[in-house]
């Protein structure tokens, strides 16, 4: 009996035990899966904010926000000047664009600008001089990737792509705030950014106001280029600025909406001719992109489905010609002095409308598959050209040439049918390997086809190494392919895409916390490279080899300080062996911020680029190099959540010029001396 | 007390190491959860609370402060029915005394070795920031590589004493010192 009481205790004991085990068990295992889910969360998180850059598959710096404003940068275009490899050039209408690795700098559109996913090229120029203007308050963070591999979806970079996150982005705190500026050149400037979330609706808001009045001693202009010596002017060139934009999102659970409109008003700067124009000629780029999107996943699928419309234009509004010069008629079998200067009105308009929709599977272990397409119909809708009488002097009496001469081919229209398909392999815990081809098909060239590797290996926690071979193309833009009746810039409907193959190797060496080291070399073929020739016709003018290296650091010195430096060495040559035009075979670039405490900091960035060859025939001395540096002192008033800093940029008054093109103005055109920034911000 | 901490904030050179906001809320979210998978957490209770110690050089105390709010906004006090804790200690204020259930050890040049001597000698589960510090002796680290990777310095298990459900080896990736 005794016996049967005791084995019936230990039984009762054991089953106590056990069930206690297993409810334990129970409990760890769903503590594990707990842990699981919330890893592939923020793994997603970590690739989606680029945090894990060094991992990714592609040569890639990424520049906060807040650090820029710490710095004294105010706009999208003043921080892409810090990228290594990044230069910037201008044009007769001082549209700015970047400059990647000595990239043709004759060609706008190599370079891909997305913001919050939309790409906001412009179909005219293909460029987005528009946006460098955006407030850097703005922006939460601008990645850029250095060659072709980082191209997303159904877009193609070519030289590099940037892609701006604004704090629309809703991985992180929502900020809201207001912000002003005010500073040399009467510049000011006024915006917001705000987030509010309400259960699974998010929505954000921003927007901004800039205006300024710029001018820049100039010249002589390209009068004695176009055989009217006598008339050549020197002065100051209108490069004021308005611009306005206002941007919105809306997500709710799948769903998406996506909306950005700007207005960019800009003085007519040197003259589309080469000739200085007057003080209030102008041009106008607005730019409207609105795009709706589905994002679902299904398991190991998640389908990300876009569609989108961007309209954006080109107006000039200006006098093209000064006043008593003797140009040919339009039949060119006689001769016509306009004694009050030539005029006209020149506006072109187009849209395009897209679709794209990508399957991303993982259902199967150690793969990322990604598969899909993108459509896409770009057109002309409207064309206005009125100039003053071509045949005789009507004064400042404009004609509609509109029907006769219109400036550009109000038929022009490119559709466009891509597909993709790529895998992201994961060997082992080291080794990825990324590899895909995009084949795009349009309706005005071949087919082109742009297959990619990429091998990323980490061989200890701290460093990483990157192979990568991609092909690339970029299809000519509007202002290539359809200018016409014009004899600054002749369109060309034959044109073939520019091609790259791109061979880059890449060696990431991480210290403590967000430090590293990165060096990388590349290799570019570059072929049908575009440009414009003796009789400004564009033409693919020439092939190119391409080869440079880059390095960049990013550490502190000591707790309190930030410190961000790159060097990057570029050269080449094209099939003839002529040097690189235009381009600085030298760049180094370098930010430092000294947080004194966390109310005061300083912050410098000094820059120093190379000087720049000349094209094949143009006789002038090489572009000088030149030195800036900018300070910046900020103070952050914790208690109330403003910020005021004030900035000195090009301290020491540095000559600065950007090459011009042949026969236009001689001694380039100049950039901005030493000014100055106040900005006042405020968050809530 | 609000307006007390800005004003210290404001007024000493507080900037320190650089913190990813982003990693810092993958630690705050995942190291209290793999404390919970210690076979025996009653053991490791401070006055019948899970205590989370912070350590961190005086410079590091935002990040130190803003860690230790994130971990509080999620778990709100409890962590698997026990109460929870979380204190901030400086390293230069370290000594035999420390008492806690676990430790978060922030960036320190010049402490990071005395704290892993200090946590191994007194048994206490031990996370860090960068996999790196595992080679010191501590066990658990989150890294923000090409995925979220937990790596665990396995042969220092013996040397703590504690163990852990089996099922914590599913989600962790050994540490080899590599």
């Amino acid at each position: 009996m005794k016996i049967l009481s005791v084995s019936t205790l230990l039984l009762l004991f054991s089953s106590i035990i056990l069930q206690a085990e297993s409810a334990s068990a129970i409990i760890n295992t769903d503590t594990t899966k707990g842990i699981t889910q919330e890893l592939e969360h923020f793994t997603q998180a970590a690739t989606v904010t680029k945090v894990n850059e060094p991992y990714q598959p592609y040569i890639i710096t990424v520049l906060e926000g807040e650090k820029l404003e710490k710095l004294g940068v105010s706009t999208l275009g003043e921080a892409l000047e810090l990228f290594p490899g990044v230069d910037m050039s201008t044009d007769l209408s001082d549209i700015k664009t970047p400059i990647f690795r000595g990239s043709n700098p004759f060609a706008f559109g190599q370079v891909k600008l997305l913001i919050d996913g939309m790409l906001a090229n412009d179909t005219s120029i293909d460029g987005f001089a528009s946006y460098l203007y955006m407030p850097v308050e703005i922006i939460k963070r601008i990645e850029v990737v250095r060659g072709p591999g980082g191209r997303t979806d159904g877009i193609n970079a070519y030289a590099g792509s940037i892609h701006v996150i604004t704090y629309a982005e809703e991985i992180g705190e929502p900020v809201n705030r207001v912000f002003a500026k005010t500073g040399s050149h009467d510049l000011r400037v006024g915006g917001f950014s705000s987030s509010f979330s309400e259960g699974k609706l998010h929505v954000h808001t921003d927007g901004y106001y800039h205006k300024d009045n710029k001018t820049l001693f100039t010249g002589p202009d390209a009068a004695t280029f176009l055989g009217n010596s006598s008339f050549t002017q020197s002065g100051d060139a209108p490069l004021q600025t308005t611009s306005y934009a206002l941007g919105l999102q809306l997500d709710y659970d799948d769903f998406n909406l996506k909306v950005r409109g700007t207005q960019f008003i800009h003085g007519s700067a040197y003259g589309l001719n080469g000739l200085l124009p007057q003080d209030d000629d102008r041009i106008e780029i607005p730019s409207y992109l609105l795009e709706l999107g589905w994002d679902k996943n299904f398991g190991d699928l998640k389908t990300i489905v876009k569609i989108g419309t961007k309209y954006d234009s080109f107006k000039s509004d200006a006098r093209l010609i000064t006043p008593g010069m003797t140009l040919p008629n339009s039949d060119k079998n006689d001769t016509v002095t306009y004694a009050e200067g030539f005029f006209g009105i020149h506006e072109a308009k187009q849209r395009s409308f897209y679709q794209s929709t990508y399957l991303k599977y993982k259902g199967i272990e150690d793969h990322a598959i990604t598969i899909g397409y993108r459509l896409s119909r770009e057109d002309t809708y409207d064309v206005v050209t009125k100039t003053t009488d071509r045949d005789s002097d009507s004064g400042t009496d404009l004609v509609d040439y509109t029907q006769t001469f219109p400036f550009f081919d109000v038929n022009a229209q490119r559709d466009t049918v891509m597909f993709s398909v790529q895998d992201q392999m994961e060997i082992g815990t080291r080794l990825s390997i990324l590899y895909g081809i995009n084949i795009e098909d349009t309706s005005l060239s071949e087919t082109q086809y742009d297959p990619r590797i990429s091998l990323v290996y980490q061989s200890d926690m701290q460093r990483i190494y990157k192979a990568i071979y991609s092909r690339s193309h970029r299809n000519p833009s509007w202002q290539e392919l359809y200018t016409i009746n014009n004899s600054a810039r002749i369109g060309n409907t034959a044109l073939n895409p520019e091609t790259v193959d791109a061979f880059e190797l890449a060696m990431i060496q991480k210290f403590n916390g967000s430090s590293y080291f990165q060096a990388d070399v590349f290799y570019l073929i570059n072929k049908d490279q575009i440009d414009k020739d003796a009789n400004n016709t564009y033409e693919n003018s020439n092939n190119t080899d391409i080869y440079g290296l880059e390095l960049e650091l990013n550490t502190q010195i000591t707790p309190h300080d930030e410190l961000y430096a790159s060097y990057s060495y570029v050269d080449g040559s094209d099939e003839k062996g002529n040097d690189l035009a235009n381009v600085a075979h030298h760049l180094a670039k370098a930010s430092y911020i000294y947080n004194f405490t966390s109310a005061f900091n300083a912050g410098t960035v000094l820059k120093y680029v190379g000087n720049k060859s000349r094209v094949e025939g143009d006789l002038r001395a090489n572009t000088p190099s030149y030195v800036t540096a900018d300070v910046s002192v900020s103070y952050h008033n914790l208690p109330h959540q403003f910020n005021l800093s004030f900035s000195v940029k090009n301290l020491a008054d540095a000559n600065i010029a950007y090459p011009s093109e042949p026969n236009t103005y001689v001694n380039d055109y100049p950039q901005d001396g030493r000014t100055f920034l106040f900005s006042l911000s405020k968050e809530f | 007390m609000r307006l007390w901490l800005l004003i210290i904030l404001a007024a000493v050179p507080i900037f320190g190491f650089n913190y990813n906001p982003l990693l810092l809320k993958a630690q705050a979210s995942i190291f209290p959860k793999l404390f919970m998978l210690v076979k025996e957490p009653d053991r490791m209770l401070v006055k019948k609370d899970v205590v989370f110690a912070v350590i961190h050089e005086e410079e590091d105390f935002e990040s130190a402060w803003q860690l230790k709010n994130m971990i509080e906004e999620q778990y709100d006090g409890r962590l698997e029915g026990y109460p929870f804790r979380i204190i901030l200690i400086e390293y230069e204020k370290l000594d035999d005394t420390l008492d806690a259930s676990a430790v978060i050890a922030l960036h320190s040049e010049k402490f990071i070795h005395e704290l892993a001597q200090l946590v191994i000698k007194k048994k206490i589960v031990s996370f860090v920031g960068d996999a790196v510090d595992l080679k010191e002796g501590f066990l658990f680290s989150l890294n923000l590589e090409r995925s979220a990777v937990i790596y665990m310095n396995k042969p220092m298990i013996p040397y703590y004493g504690i163990e852990f459900s089996d099922t914590l080896y599913h989600v962790v990736r050994f540490f080899d010192g590599n």
